[in-house]
């Protein structure tokens, strides 16, 4: 009898702790629904767990409270404008959902959309995209790897059935930039999507498997406290006129911008400029006028974001913020190329449907349009809210028609759109 | 196929212990199944030497029939030969180890006759030797011999084990109590590991230490961050190794073999010569029994020094300058080495200070403290040196 009794000392905690394991990251339920104060601190966050995760992201995209923005570092620009502050404080209809952070771009954009299946059926988006993305090697591999989530990737995976263009496309790129922490048998499973094979039947397993945990865990973290910046467009939002007046709004932009950009002629916000600027600023000047945003991979990339919109039968608005003009005239990064740039990508948009188009590319020279370089500030958010209250107010059925043209390597190298 | 290294994955762990199992359940009715045991010997082999590293398993393969002829003829002619047949032995087991350790000096590539764990097999196999010449190994077995080089918990990193207690393990099996007792502690032990190497050695290793790093880095000088760069280092260093080592016990304790146990809170010790009876233990012991031991007697005997004090720093140097070269051949090595020398040729000197002088040297709780602190620092120090990391601050000033 004592002998049981060892043996049970001896393996007991190791099954319990079994036991444990078990019930959090394989038993098929659920930890239930967020609090919708969780929502609300999320919406800010811009932290990796949200965009790495399914759990909050996927809430928030399916209630109808929240209005998603894709985008990448100007999302964190928050002053009085942003619009996570305007929309708390003149109390709209809809919270901005902030989706991106310094160094997402399309491709990591279109994993974190397919990612959210149903949910983004019919949805109404903001999708702010940078020129500064389509460099000509594409998305960085360590800024790819950053964002890299290992669910959404199966969560692909998975649904890929028969590889058409974009899979394949998707595939060869993912292998690109695959990374050394990767899964060997996520590599294997991308080379053949690649070759237009479907999964095998334990490929098909093993994403099962890798889903069930990854999601659990997601599912358990996504309980835990994450950062907010509440208090942020609290503070921000008392500088604002208590009721909504255009005229009003734009004064205390001039103001506000005028005085956060005193240190310099720029217009550049001074903490920007004194941290990242300053230091350098005389092997800076010319330094972008061989700066060219026309021939990149990332307009394929980006072509896969406006393939998965097409199927979730999004409508979106896409905004082409400028650059400052008092920098680049200092860097001389070109004007005609920009101008080019933004008309290659209005092709690809309008000529598939994607008609819901602001472009600001003709705003760098407007003062305190931009908070510092490329980013957009004070005037700039104020515009964008002004072509968002238009999006929302109309209802439209979008119809598109995608073109796998744009995954080829004549559209990404095409200079004259 | 891609091969799998010993207790790094998920997925080499839940198939250690769903193999493990049966010769679990067989030990708790107080038998082993022997055959099963090599089974998995030669099943874990395959998956660590095997696949992509199968250059390193044919590798091994190599050295194990030399070691195997090596020792065999040494143990069956020993009784016959005198000094030089004994020193050639030693020195043809090292052989193989010497060349890995040499060629990227010459070459600048990586030997082709190495693997992973040849230096741990080469221990073994010069103390088997050491111990036939000395006569305490009375009875040698060629199968015994290959169960204790090739037992495959400690194969790629340690620790060491002793041939004649394995032996005994080998021979006796654990009685049902005493293997439940192997049992609780060897589980423990790896989960106490999975804390040590997959949540603070991560944290430390792979989150806090790059980030250090480059903050001692962007100072271009000495600054308060190299500090921290010694601190987090020795930290990971610790976890890191002291993780791996209680995965390779517990796994022997499971298969009911009592592996000596390597790391016994190394950075409470109270002075050098304390330290090393607590870190890295089966090493330490190793180079003590066979390098220090062997060399200090050798010296007295010969009467190359006349004060045996002299001779015993003598043997230190020898040691550690030893076992520096052994961790390999450049300048923060070697240089590791000298340090650990010279504090422990410093501290034997202020005990016998202490010991002449006990009556007006203070001894209380406190000066425990500052000697266990002392210790400590100078330890750290001597893993920043140890990290090669002074090598790239250095490069990084010019």
């Amino acid at each position: 009898m004592s002998f049981r009794k060892n043996v049970v000392k001896a393996v007991g905690p190791f099954l319990t702790a079994l036991v444990i394991f078990a019930i959090l990251f394989l038993a098929p339920f659920h930890f239930g629904k967020l609090s919708d104060k969780k929502l609300t601190e999320a919406a800010t966050s811009m932290s990796l767990e949200i965009l790495k995760g399914d759990t909050i992201k996927n809430q928030a995209v399916g209630n109808i409270h929240y209005l998603p923005f894709f985008g990448s570092s100007e999302l964190t620009r928050m002053d009085s404008f942003h619009p996570s502050v305007l929309a708390n404080k003149y109390h709209r209809p809809y919270q901005p959902f902030l989706l991106g952070s310094a160094g997402t771009q399309s491709l990591t954009h279109f994993l974190s959309l397919q990612s959210m299946g149903g949910a983004a059926e019919g949805k109404k988006i903001v999708f702010i995209l940078s020129p500064q993305w389509f460099v000509s090697n594409g998305v960085s591999r360590g800024m790819f790897a950053h964002y890299y989530s290992p669910l959404q990737v199966y969560q692909w995976l998975s649904q890929t059935e028969k590889p058409d263009d974009s899979s394949k496309y998707c595939a060869k790129r993912l292998l690109q930039l695959s990374f050394s922490q990767e899964e060997e048998s996520t590599k294997k499973m991308l080379v053949r999507i690649a070759a237009g094979e479907p999964l095998t039947k334990r490929q098909k397993f093993i994403c099962q498997i890798q889903i069930n945990f990854l999601s659990r865990e997601d599912d358990f973290f996504s309980r835990f406290n994450l950062i907010s910046r509440k208090d942020k467009v609290e503070t921000e939002e008392k500088k604002l006129p208590a009721t909504y007046d255009l005229s009003r709004l734009e004064r205390v932009a001039d103001q506000q911008g005028e005085k956060a950009s005193s240190d310099n002629d720029f217009d550049i916000n001074n903490h920007f400029y004194n941290e990242k600027i300053h230091r350098r600023l005389k092997e800076l000047a010319g330094s972008q006028q061989t700066f060219d945003y026309r021939s990149s991979p990332e307009f394929s990339d980006f072509q896969l974001v406006l393939d998965e919109i097409a199927k979730k039968k999004m409508d979106v608005l896409f905004v082409i913020p400028p650059v400052n003009e008092r920098w680049s005239n200092y860097t001389g990064l070109s004007a005609p190329m920009l101008a080019e740039f933004s008309a290659k990508i209005k092709q690809q948009l309008t000529s598939q449907g994607f008609n819901n188009v602001v472009d600001f590319s003709d705003k760098g020279k407007e003062k305190y349009f931009m908070e510092d370089t490329i980013h957009l500030g004070w005037r700039g958010w104020l515009a964008l809210d002004q072509n968002v209250q238009i999006f929302l107010e109309h209802e439209n059925v979008p119809r598109y028609r995608i073109d796998p043209y744009y995954y080829s390597k004549e559209w990404q190298q095409k200079k004259n759109g | 196929m891609k091969s799998l290294s010993p207790y790094e994955t998920p997925y080499y762990f839940i198939l250690l212990i769903i193999l493990l199992l049966p010769l679990i359940l067989r030990l708790l009715e107080g038998k082993r199944s022997m055959w099963y045991q090599n089974l998995l010997t030669f099943f874990f082999l395959i998956l660590s030497f095997g696949g992509n590293n199968k250059s390193q398993g044919i590798a091994l393969i190599f050295y194990i029939v030399w070691q195997i002829a090596l020792v065999s003829t040494f143990f069956w002619f020993n009784q016959k030969r005198g000094q030089l047949f004994f020193y050639s032995a030693v020195l043809l087991a090292i052989l193989p180890l010497i060349i890995v350790k040499v060629t990227p000096l010459v070459t600048g590539g990586i030997s082709f006759i190495g693997f992973l764990g040849i230096s741990y097999l080469t221990f073994k196999s010069v103390q088997v030797v050491m111990e036939i010449h000395d006569g305490v190994i009375k009875e040698y077995k060629i199968s015994y011999f290959l169960q204790f080089l090739l037992f495959f918990p400690t194969i790629s990193s340690g620790p060491i084990d002793r041939y004649r207690r394995f032996v005994g393990d080998l021979e006796n099996v654990p009685e049902r109590f005493e293997y439940v007792g192997l049992l609780g502690k060897g589980i423990q032990m790896i989960f106490l590991g999975f804390l040590y190497k997959f949540i603070l050695g991560y944290l430390l290793g792979k989150q806090l230490l790059p980030f250090v790093a480059s903050a001692a880095l962007a100072e271009r000088g000495f600054s308060i961050n190299l500090l921290f760069y010694m601190y987090v280092y020795s930290m990971y260093l610790f976890f890191d190794f002291a993780g791996y080592s209680l995965f390779a016990v517990g796994t022997s304790y499971l298969m009911g073999y009592a592996t000596p146990v390597n790391f016994n809170k190394p950075f409470l010790s109270v002075n050098i010569k304390d330290f090393w009876n607590r870190w890295h233990m089966s090493l330490s012991f190793w180079f003590r029994d066979y390098v220090y031991m062997r060399l200090v007697f050798t010296l007295i005997k010969k009467k190359i020094f006349k004060s045996r004090v002299t001779a015993s720093y003598a043997g230190y140097l020898g040691l550690f300058l030893l076992m520096g070269a052994w961790h390999g051949l450049t300048w923060y090595y070697l240089v590791y080495g000298l340090y650990h020398a010279g504090l422990i040729i410093l501290t034997d000197r202020w005990t016998r200070f202490k010991r002449k002088h006990q009556a007006k040297i203070p001894s209380s709780r406190w000066t425990k403290f500052l000697a266990v602190g002392l210790t400590f620092h100078a330890v750290c120090l001597s893993f920043l040196i140890f990290s090669g990391f002074l090598d790239t601050f250095f490069k990084s000033l010019h």
